[in-house]
């Protein structure tokens, strides 16, 4: 069963549903052009599916053009990129497709 | 007339000029900001922020060269001795497209990163000049600001030029601004003109597998070595292209299933063929029509390119251009990143450095690829005389070539063209496989005035093409090119 994500569109988007969720968001910086986001996108849903729960996945299409300013502060050394966010501050990032760090990720968004 | 933002520099084109010049710029403090904005072709092709050469130039041309050239190696493979490699394989134009284009996107994306972190705000609108020192901007829904900035820098390139004798051609032929986003491949093709754009596009479909026609009015390569032209020329013949020389089309129709009808004359009797694509590179004209130059005061060539003083100043005290737009510039991408960067070094870095257009090195990327720095044969001659200078030459045979038989063992040419009287190396013209990665080194050399005795006295890497340059003993019109032997 395919958990609910969040898909970031406008700034108020990512206001409220990443930095003012009450659970912990794990961010997924990704553009349609980028072959390794592509490879990532199913590890990260997989992982959110067995979270119970306990975190929220949301994803940021760079090439959105109202979200200039926040793609370009998260995501200018290079995309996918992905941020585990908590109560507004961030916890952790890794940038690439590593399926090692994602694990190491979504085991610390569920222990928050 | 609202002011919503005041700079100290802003420029108008974000290509390679632009680009290097805002961030150049910034980079010493200045405020700055960039407007770059993509007229859609009249196919309706558009992209993002990088300019021509990283969009619908250099960088697609170069990758798509290299998917051709990829295709042709597979003869010597089987020859190098694998097993199954296949010949007749198809290339699939989509595949090959979609690659160059994701990677095309991520550059848009890294230089919109770019600016972001060094602080020049980006315009993604149409600018115009307003006042000499007023920009108005224009975005994609017709929305209008104005900034004001102490310096205007003018980087908006060029886009390529249509004939004029063929009626509604815009509608029926593509250029080189389609050529890399066409969603379907282009089939039977009719490439019209005999500039490096012509040869290239033409070279590398041809290496994919299309049907490749070049339709030529008179000389190829109009500017450079022309027997070197003469022997690219010979390379694509011998390759597959077909050349047809002294001939212009004179009518475009579409067929009913949307194929084009050229017909065209040569030496006075027209002749007709149907393509399923008629791509048009006679020429690129300068970007500068809309900018609203003339009422400001810019002067500009009937041309449209725009009159500047060896700063980069135009007519206008404060309005400085750039790159493709400018007259007299070479069309090329890092001249114009050069000169942006010095633009600003003496704008806002104290320095008083030039841009130097001396032995600028370049390299056409054709099938058979030619590499040159200085001067042609036919310059040379024209502004020493023959008497004032030597030309060695050489006709050489790669030694990959030789596992393959069907190699064309005189491709291959090398010329050094020497000023007699101090025996420098005035022109260098490499002809054969790596020319760019080859003759870039030699650049140096030339600009520290190299002769042929310290060229000769250097010691060739072997086996490679590249120390041919380093050995060269036959002399234009007492020798043959061609060694005899081993």
């Amino acid at each position: 069963m395919q958990g609910h994500i969040l898909t970031i569109k406008t700034e108020n988007d990512w206001k409220q549903l990443v930095l003012q969720n009450q659970k912990p968001v794990i961010v997924d910086f990704y553009a349609d052009w980028c072959g390794p986001c592509k490879v990532l996108k199913p590890k990260l849903h997989n992982l959110h599916e067995q979270s119970q729960g306990k975190w929220e996945l949301a994803v940021v299409n760079v090439d959105i053009e109202e979200l200039q300013k926040i793609s370009s502060q998260y995501a200018s050394k290079g995309i996918p990129a992905v941020y585990l966010f908590h109560k507004g501050e961030k916890v952790s990032d890794f940038l690439g497709n590593n399926e090692a760090k994602a694990k190491e990720m979504a085991t610390k968004a569920a222990s928050l | 007339m609202q002011i919503s933002q005041e700079f100290d520099f802003f420029v108008i084109g974000g290509g390679s000029g632009g680009l290097a010049a805002a961030k150049q710029a910034a980079s010493y403090g200045a405020k700055v900001g960039l407007a770059d904005f993509v007229k859609p072709s009249p196919q309706g092709t558009k992209w993002g922020l990088g300019g021509t050469c990283v969009n619908v130039g250099c960088i697609p041309k170069k990758l798509m060269h290299f998917a051709a050239m990829a295709g042709e190696l597979r003869k010597d493979q089987i020859e190098a001795g694998w097993i199954d490699t296949d010949i007749q394989g198809k290339h699939d134009w989509n595949r090959m497209t979609e690659n160059v284009q994701n990677h095309i996107k991520k550059l848009n994306f890294s230089y919109k990163n770019q600016l972001n972190k060094k602080e020049v705000k980006y315009y993604n609108k149409l600018a115009e000049l307003e006042k000499s020192n007023i920009v108005k901007l224009i975005d994609k829904d017709g929305g209008i600001e104005f900034i004001k900035s102490k310096y205007i820098l003018i980087a908006v390139g060029g886009r390529p030029s249509y004939p004029e004798n063929i009626p509604e051609i815009e509608k029926k032929v593509i250029t080189s601004d389609d050529l890399f986003w066409l969603p379907n491949n282009p089939g039977k093709t009719l490439i019209v003109g005999a500039s490096y754009v012509a040869l290239e596009c033409g070279g590398f479909l041809n290496g994919l597998g299309y049907d490749t026609t070049i339709m030529v009015r008179s000389i190829l390569l109009r500017g450079f070595d022309q027997e070197i032209a003469g022997k690219i020329e010979d390379y694509m013949m011998e390759n597959g292209i077909k050349f047809i020389k002294e001939a212009i089309p004179i009518n475009i129709e579409l067929t009913e299933n949307n194929k084009r009808l050229v017909t065209w004359t040569q030496k006075g009797i027209q002749h007709s063929d149907i393509f399923d694509t008629v791509i048009i590179a006679t020429g690129r004209k300068s970007d500068t029509n809309k900018l609203n130059l003339e009422q400001i005061g810019v002067k500009t060539n009937k041309n449209g390119k725009i009159i500047c003083t060896i700063d980069d100043r135009t007519s206008i005290m404060n309005i400085y251009a750039i790159g493709d737009c400018v007259e007299g510039r070479p069309e090329l991408t890092p001249t114009a990143i050069k000169c942006g960067q010095l633009l600003a070094n003496r704008l806002f870095g104290g320095q008083k450095k030039m841009m130097c257009y001396q032995f600028v090195p370049t390299t056409i990327f054709t099938p058979l690829e030619y590499g040159c720095i200085g001067y042609s044969e036919e310059e040379a001659i024209n502004k020493f005389t023959q008497n004032e200078i030597i030309i060695y030459h050489s006709i050489f045979k790669p030694l990959e070539w030789n596992l393959l038989e069907s190699h064309y063992a005189q491709a291959c040419m090398i010329k050094l063209i020497v000023l007699v009287s101090t025996r420098r190396v005035i022109g260098l013209h490499y002809l054969g496989p790596n020319a760019g990665e080859i003759v870039q080194g030699y650049a140096i050399a030339m600009k520290l005035g190299a002769t042929k005795e310290q060229f000769d006295s250097t010691i060739g890497i072997h086996p490679t093409c590249s120390e041919e340059i380093l050995t060269l003993t036959a002399i234009k019109g007492i020798d043959n090119p061609q060694k005899e032997g081993c």
